[in-house]
């Protein structure tokens, strides 16, 4: 197995005052390989999000370590993850996924503005994107015009345009109705089999927990399952 | 990467058009109103010393040694003076006047006031004060018998008198007696000099030395030079060229230090104007960058989470606030400028005030005057006010974890 | 010569009491200021100003000698008491005791109030030359009065553009005097009553002065002469500088 994520021992506790503190994920090991498409869920406080944070480099582990291919992300200052953050990862979260002065082109453009590509690499980008995710229609809308579905395809268009090798998505259907759900998940499937994106998906949606090829339960902060669907061990 | 940031700020700022629009017209207001000041009181403090140099002082002044001190009859520069070399073809004097300075009693029916009797050459004074655009009434004429006399505006209204009318001059001469003369109001002059217009009379100066019973002399060497920065330097010439120990040669603002003074308390008004604006500028911009940076979070969190780095977000914040500064002082130079031109041009009429400008000293049309560093000074202002401001949310930015500005709402 | 021809022609006037003879504006003039001041006078004086908010007494003695030259010495209040004025010519000094300073009146002080009164400095200086800075003429008479109008000459150097002076024909002596100025604005009024036997002659004995310009109606100033003495021979000493201090006392 080609190991692309590897969480050794991670402890992570909130300090919420100075008596109580809160373990929120105790002693995590994990291994995800290259191209994986992961589902996390749990019950509610388990851990999930906490999880996709660390590994998107949001936050600092309290202790253990993240290594994500050759590079220990846990032990990298503020400004060395900023562009790892850019290049290699691509989030989506519940909700409120845009940057609200944008329009939708503009949002999935943002990245690849960053990293500096040039227009015509833009261009063709955001077209082959909306293409697969049938977005022609928004792209010169803003984030405040679009409803919530078509605003989390939008989001899943920006995470990836920038190409990066690993896709993290907090709750991505939440705030859809089934159908959306469903939708969603096809494209996520779609660019995980067409661009070989590892996708790790934290859910406790049976409707995603079902597309799991890899399917890691969280409860109380550790983990209390970790294994790949039948005929799907990559 | 610098057109990205561009896009972003000015999409930012576009997207709270109001709030934006509204420091704008903020800075711009107060940059306009402090322009304003400055140009108008700056023409003030110009005309002031103009005024004092016309009328008495000049750039440069001679008197007798001691004269100041004990102004009596015994101590004249002698008319000979007026033919030394130094003092007749110098390039750098533009014109020069005589004064027959003594004081004196003039009285009416009504009143009488202390006057300061001033004996010149009349066409000399004229151009060399000026006084045909300070003649308020009448003309600039002694008359054909030597017995008109000229009044300072305020001295004629005290007195009630008005053109043509007979007034009674009495001084003590050169003998300690006491004389006593009628003169004609021939003219009446506003100067914008305050002393000069509450207590001068202008008689010629060949009718106040026999009234005085003194046969040659004057007691004052009034010269305006064609540059008033070569003051210093004529000063020097005429020191070296001329016997101290018997003339005393002093510039205008040895003259009238308090002048001098105007000026600088001018400048330090006008310093703190600045600081005034700096501060309304600072308050508004930290105000509104603040709010636009708190309700933000989510936005930078988003921004951060995909890859900016927070120089990047410095630099657009940065950018944000100095737009609104810019446009702030936009909006006040331009607004600025075109009232002041309009005040170089017209004059600012404050007839209405009349009675207190002129106990300053001051004209009642005051000229504006525009210097270049008004605005260079307000600008820099306005820049580091717009900086500073950023710096307190930008350092909340900065010290929260990315998770955390993400989940702040 | 000129003098006794005057009188006696004044004389004739008074006594016949019938204006026969008409009257020459300039000689009555110069006869009333001649009766009013003497050749020499010494005066014991109160002058009294009022205004507004009360009045003001002072006592004095004035000692003059044609009318160039005079001496005055105030007497009461205390606190002013012993200040003396000399006036010589067209010269005016003072004497403070308290500060034991000779002060010459400089001529910018000249028309300043003297000692607060609606007298000036220079009513003091410059007393009534009026024969000599005045062309005269009898605008009117009646059987107890003349009346002249006194007009100042171009080249005095007077502030009064008229004059109006109402003589008594029975003392020759003036009981009103009107100041006006050049737009004939009546200024001040100078009344003289209380005509008595002083010093051995006719004599008024109280001098009311008062202002007639608008805002000044509630000031007045008022003489009354308690002593006068005429004709007399004053020391030539009087009239100096020293006697300013010496006399003081
Ligand atoms: N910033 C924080 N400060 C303090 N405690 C926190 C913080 N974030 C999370 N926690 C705590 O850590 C634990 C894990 O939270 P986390 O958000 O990871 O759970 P989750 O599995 O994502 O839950 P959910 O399904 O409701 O989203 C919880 O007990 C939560 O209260
Ligand atoms: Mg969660």
């Amino acid at each position: 197995m080609d190991a692309f994520i590897e969480i050794a021992h991670l402890h992570k506790t909130f300090e919420t005052s100075r008596e109580v503190s809160t373990p929120a994920l105790i002693d995590v090991s994990l291994t995800i390989p290259h191209g994986d498409f992961a589902v996390i869920s749990g019950p509610s406080g388990s851990g999930k999000t906490t999880l996709l944070n660390l590994l998107g480099a949001l936050d600092s582990p309290s202790k253990g370590t993240i290594s994500l291919g050759q590079t220990m992300i846990s032990k990298l200052k503020e400004a060395e993850l900023s562009p790892i953050r850019r290049d290699r990862i691509g989030f989506v979260f519940q909700t409120h996924n845009l940057i609200p002065v944008l329009s939708a082109r503009q949002n999935i453009c943002y990245v690849m503005r960053l990293q500096g590509r040039s227009q015509q690499e833009q261009e063709s980008r955001v077209a082959e994107l909306a293409g697969k995710l049938d977005i022609e229609q928004l792209l010169d809308k803003h984030p405040d015009q679009l409803s919530g579905g078509q605003q989390q395809r939008v989001a899943v268009a920006r995470a990836v345009a920038s190409r990066p090798q690993l896709l993290l998505a907090d709750e991505p259907t939440a705030s859809l109705d089934s159908t959306n759900a469903e939708r969603l998940l096809d494209l996520l499937e779609q660019l995980n089999h067409d661009e070989g994106v590892t996708v790790l998906i934290s859910s406790h949606d049976s409707l995603v927990i079902n597309r799991a090829r890899h399917s890691i339960v969280l409860r109380d902060g550790r983990v209390v399952a970790d294994h790949y669907e039948r005929n799907d061990i990559p | 990467m610098y057109k990205l940031i561009w896009h972003m700020a000015w999409n930012a700022l576009g997207r709270r058009r109001g709030r934006s629009l509204l420091v704008t017209l903020m800075i711009g207001a107060s940059l306009w109103g402090l322009l304003f000041m400055e140009g108008i009181y700056d023409g003030m403090t110009e005309q002031m010393i103009d005024n004092t140099v016309k009328s008495d002082s000049g750039n440069l002044s001679l008197f007798a040694q001691g004269y100041r001190l004990d102004p009596s009859l015994d101590r004249l520069l002698p008319d000979s003076l007026l033919n030394q070399q130094i003092l007749r073809t110098n390039p750098l004097i533009k014109s020069r006047s005589i004064r027959f300075s003594h004081t004196g009693l003039l009285a009416t029916a009504h009143a009488a006031r202390q006057v300061q009797i001033q004996g010149v050459p009349l066409e000399e004074e004229i151009v060399h004060a000026g006084l045909s655009d300070k003649l308020a009434q009448g003309r600039l004429h002694f008359g054909s018998d030597g017995n008109g006399a000229i009044l300072g505006h305020g001295l004629a209204g005290k007195l009630r008198v008005s053109i043509g009318q007979k007034i009674i001059l009495s001084a003590q001469d050169r003998q300690q007696n006491i004389n006593s003369l009628v003169l004609k109001v021939n003219g009446i002059i506003r100067s914008g000099n305050q002393p000069i217009d509450d207590k001068i009379l202008y008689m010629d100066i060949e009718q106040c030395r026999e009234f005085l019973g003194v046969s040659q002399g004057f007691s004052q060497l009034s010269l305006i030079l064609h540059n008033p920065d070569n003051t210093a330097l004529l000063q020097e010439q005429l020191l070296r060229e001329l016997d101290d120990s018997a003339i005393e040669i002093l510039r205008w603002d040895q003259l009238y230090p308090a002048l001098l003074q105007g000026r600088q308390v001018m400048k330090t008004f006008n310093l703190i104007c600045n600081l005034l604006v700096f501060c309304v500028a600072g308050l508004g911009v930290w105000g509104v960058m603040t709010v636009s940076v708190l309700e933000r979070l989510r936005e930078f969190g988003i921004m951060i989470a995909v890859g900016t780095s927070f120089q990047q977000i410095r630099a657009q914040v940065l950018l944000e606030s100095t737009l609104l500064g810019l446009g702030g002082f936009i909006l006040g130079a331009g607004s600025g400028v075109a009232t002041l031109l309009w005040f170089v041009e017209h004059g600012l009429n404050l007839e209405v005030f009349q009675e207190g400008l002129q106990a300053f000293g001051m004209d009642t049309i005051i000229y504006a005057i525009i210097r270049p560093d008004y605005f260079t000074t307000a600008l820099i202002a306005i820049l580091l006010a717009c900086t500073a401001s950023v710096i307190l949310p930008l350092r909340r930015l900065k010290q929260a974890r990315p998770v955390t500005i993400l989940n702040s709402q | 010569m000129q003098l006794l021809l005057r009188y006696s022609l004044i004389g004739l006037i008074l006594f016949s009491a019938t204006p026969l003879v008409a009257a020459d504006a300039e000689s009555l003039l110069q006869e009333m200021e001649d009766r009013l001041y003497g050749d020499t006078a010494i005066i014991k004086l109160a002058m009294v100003v009022g205004n507004r908010r009360g009045e003001r007494r002072m006592e004095m003695e004035s000692y003059s000698s044609g009318r160039d030259r005079n001496f005055i010495k105030i007497t009461y209040p205390a606190k002013d008491r012993g200040i003396t004025f000399l006036k010589i010519d067209n010269g005016l000094w003072q004497y403070v005791p308290r500060i034991e300073k000779i002060i010459k009146i400089p001529a910018a002080m000249m028309l300043q109030s003297w000692m607060g009164s609606d007298f000036s400095n220079d009513d003091l200086v410059r007393e009534s030359l009026l024969s000599r800075d005045y062309h005269s003429s009898i605008s009117a008479e009646d059987d107890e009065t003349w009346t002249l109008e006194l007009t100042a000459r171009a080249e005095a150097p007077v502030v009064w553009g008229r004059l109006l002076v109402v003589l008594s024909r029975e003392h020759l002596l003036p009981l009103r005097v009107d100041y006006y100025d050049e737009e004939n604005q009546l200024i001040r009024t100078l009344e003289y009553s209380r005509y008595s036997e002083m010093g051995g002659r006719i004599y008024p004995a109280r001098w009311f002065m008062q202002p007639r310009e608008a805002g000044q109606e509630e000031r007045w100033t008022r003489i009354d002469v308690m002593e006068a003495a005429f004709d007399l021979d004053i020391p030539e000493e009087t009239f100096s500088k020293r006697a300013l201090k010496r006399l003081s006392r």
